[in-house]
């Protein structure tokens, strides 16, 4: 059953990896491949294999395996429990005979065996790493825990995020620039507004970015305002929510476009930041209502290209038609020029930030989850038990045997120093 | 002191060469059975080792964050570790010594490869500075590493089992071969694990979401998979001998196409940095 299920898995995401999938694929890049697979069209729809992992019969195969983990885990226990307290010498290499028990304990004491039972006809048990019996059944109980909760965080958690540029604000009836939620949970709104005051980012000596901090405040519906610094890597919370600054940040561009009619248009061109002072950022290319181009900027963090903190960005804008290029200007800041049919004004520049709103729960869990495996995968390989089994003879005296849990070959050095210690103490 | 791009390139180079000989010497050692020659290429491939520490870590000055943001950073520290994990295991495990007749010529390979991509300084995202950034690729480079040890192990074990005769005679016997790489496949199990948690605890803490199914992470979870299920099929269906070692290089195998082919190949934010 459990090789089913993780052939059945590994199978199903190797499939996802070959077929796009919505979650990371833009509709035009997906449209693209069906285009040139029409053929199989009809089992793919079928089956929404383009949406594989939010399909109930991927999560149902989950809860099955998590199923399937739990009952295993729980037998293992038992294994384990069993294996620790057996005395059992079969499968076992006799390493000395006629050992006095108080040699025994100080040669079992000096390898780390710890003393761990005794039979009522006088069977004495040494483990070496006792825990690591229970390496196995915590390894399968971390992974049932993780699949399990976080089939849960999947199915309840919800996050939307935003771009903002400074002075914007957001609200709740405002749609969100990617939302997304589980199946039993409603979409995200956050109570009250949003708004980006101010974004600073702070450069090391290599002028490379070290942080980014936006402050912003929220305004509740009974108009209290909380103020708060978000920045990458440093999560803030609101009532509950987690606000995560997101890695996308940049210069926002006031332009207005001006055409031979005397109509004009005002835009807020946002781009990336650039990487370093010598390299542009670039936007993403766009639509306007008023034109038939499509738009795009690309900027340098100063006119001088050579500084990342200048307060002297250079734009330049294009304007394409069908993927050509059909016109293109670059301005500075207070300076205008053309572009195509229209006269193009740089008013002014600001900072955009992008926001990323988390309402999700079970968190610690999945975590604790991770622990447990990590702690049951290091006893499992890094300390497998070693075992000595003491059978008491005539006058006292024990014939001494050694196992190892698994990985015999590894440790039998270990036996071998094993033998010698008993030899040198008998003979003593 | 500032080094200059030349020089870097050129003292790499000198580590290459170094790898070469060191190389030589532990293949005809193994070879031929002469113990001294296996010495001697344990202290040049020391030598190189040292130089190749001091040369990532001026590195890591220059440009001011880990060997992980571009190819030559990447391929590089991977040589490193190899290096580096093949001395520490073979300090707690001696039998594994002919490894290094596969080890350091891995290392030497990725090195060499390392300089045919342009060694230019790029810049760390501020995402990019969390600890468990360290912790996850770290993790990963060591998962690389004790992986390779397990594949050369099981690729010695298919060797042996062909033709016990010539240089082949001077391997651990076959069982020891077996289990030994058994135990290396599960140690790599276990750091690829935690390197995956790691870095699934990192994309919480910077994006909110702990698992996205990018292409990478995929990969990841499937060789996660295939040695969970080497490792499961060892453990309760006696899988072992010469069964074992196949699926253990078919998983080898996969391991690479993860760790390489979807970083140059797939469209992931993991791949974004390596290209």
């Amino acid at each position: 059953m459990s090789l089913v299920l993780i052939l059945f898995l590994a199978g199903v995401m190797y499939l996802s990896t070959l077929i796009p999938q919505r979650i990371d694929t833009s509709p035009q890049q997906l449209e693209v491949w069906r285009f040139g697979h029409n053929g199989l069209l009809w089992l793919i729809d079928a089956v929404n294999l383009h949406s594989i992992y939010s399909q109930p019969w991927f999560a149902g195969a989950i809860l099955i395996a998590a199923l399937s983990l739990g009952i295993s885990s729980v037998k293992q226990v038992g294994v384990a429990r069993k294996k620790l307290i057996s005395t059992a010498a079969a499968t076992t290499d006799e390493v000395a005979a006629g050992v006095s028990g108080e040699s025994l304990l100080t040669v079992a004491r000096t390898h780390r065996y710890r003393r761990i039972s005794t039979s009522p006809d006088g069977q004495l048990k040494f483990v070496r790493n006792p825990w690591g019996y229970f390496g196995s059944s915590l390894l399968h109980i971390g992974i049932t825990v993780v699949i399990s909760v976080s089939l849960y965080v999947a199915l309840t958690s919800r996050q939307a995020s935003l771009i903002l540029v400074e002075g914007e604000q957001h609200n709740s009836s405002q749609p969100w620039v990617q939302s997304e939620h589980g199946l039993f949970a409603r979409p995200l709104q956050v109570p009250g507004t949003i708004r980006l005051d101010r974004v600073r980012v702070q450069f090391d000596g290599k002028q490379q970015p070290v942080e980014v901090l936006s402050d912003i405040s929220i305004t509740d519906p009974s108009g209290q305002v909380e103020s708060m610094t978000a920045s990458i890597n440093r999560i803030m919370s609101y009532h509950g929510m987690r606000i995560y600054h997101a890695s996308q940040y940049g210069n926002a561009f006031a332009v207005t476009f001006t055409d031979q009619n005397g109509t004009t248009h005002r835009e807020t061109i946002a781009a990336h930041h650039p990487l370093s002072a010598s390299e542009a950022g670039y936007s993403d290319e766009f639509a306007v209502d008023w034109s038939v181009n499509l738009l795009s900027a690309k900027y340098f963090a100063d006119v001088s290209r050579q500084s990342m903190t200048g307060s002297n960005p250079e734009l330049t804008l294009r304007a394409s038609q069908g993927g050509r290029e059909v016109a293109r200007t670059t301005l500075i800041s207070g300076t205008s020029g053309t572009l195509g049919d229209y006269r193009v004004q740089l008013n002014g520049v600001s900072k955009w930030a992008k926001l990323i709103i988390v309402d999700t729960h079970g968190m610690p869990l999945v975590f604790t989850g991770f622990a447990i495996i990590m702690i049951g995968g290091l006893l499992l390989y890094l300390m497998p038990p070693r075992e000595l089994i003491a059978v008491r003879e005539k006058h006292n005296c024990y014939t001494v045997f050694w196992k190892a849990a698994s990985f015999r070959d590894f440790f039998v050095e270990e036996r071998d120093g094993l033998t010698t210690e008993f030899e040198r103490v008998t003979a003593v | 002191m500032k080094m200059s791009l030349g020089s870097y390139i050129a003292a790499n180079w000198a580590v290459v060469i170094i790898y070469v000989l060191a190389t030589i010497a532990t293949v005809s050692g193994v070879l031929f059975g002469k113990d001294h020659f296996e010495r001697i290429s344990y202290r040049i491939a020391a030598v190189g080792l040292i130089m190749h520490s001091v040369l990532i870590a001026a590195w890591w000055r220059e440009v001011g964050h880990g060997p992980y943001m571009a190819p030559n950073e990447v391929l590089s520290s991977d040589a490193w570790v190899v290096m580096v994990c093949f001395f520490v295991f073979l300090r707690f495990y001696p039998r594994i010594k002919p490894v290094s007749v596969l080890a350091f010529p891995a290392a030497f390979l990725m090195l060499a490869l390392s300089l045919f991509y342009n060694p230019g300084i790029r810049s760390l995202p501020a995402t990019f500075r969390s600890v468990w950034l360290l912790i996850h690729i770290g993790l990963y480079k060591i998962a690389l590493a004790t992986l390779v040890i397990a594949a050369a192990l099981a690729l010695f074990y298919l060797l042996k089992k062909r033709s016990d005769s010539g240089w082949l005679l001077r391997l651990p016997p076959l069982e020891t071969l077996d289990v030994y790489s058994y135990r290396f496949a599960g140690f790599g199990f276990i750091f690829w694990t935690i390197g995956m948690l790691a870095g699934s605890i990192w994309a919480f803490q910077a994006w909110g979401r702990f698992w996205g199914w990018d292409p990478t992470e995929t990969w990841a979870l499937i060789t996660c998979l295939m040695f969970g299920l080497y490792l499961h099929m060892r453990r309760f269906y006696q899988l072992k001998g010469v069964r074992a070692a196949w699926t253990l290089l078919v998983c080898f195998c996969v391991s690479l196409v993860t760790l390489f082919g979807m970083a140059t190949l797939s469209g992931s934010i993991h791949a974004e940095y390596f290209k």
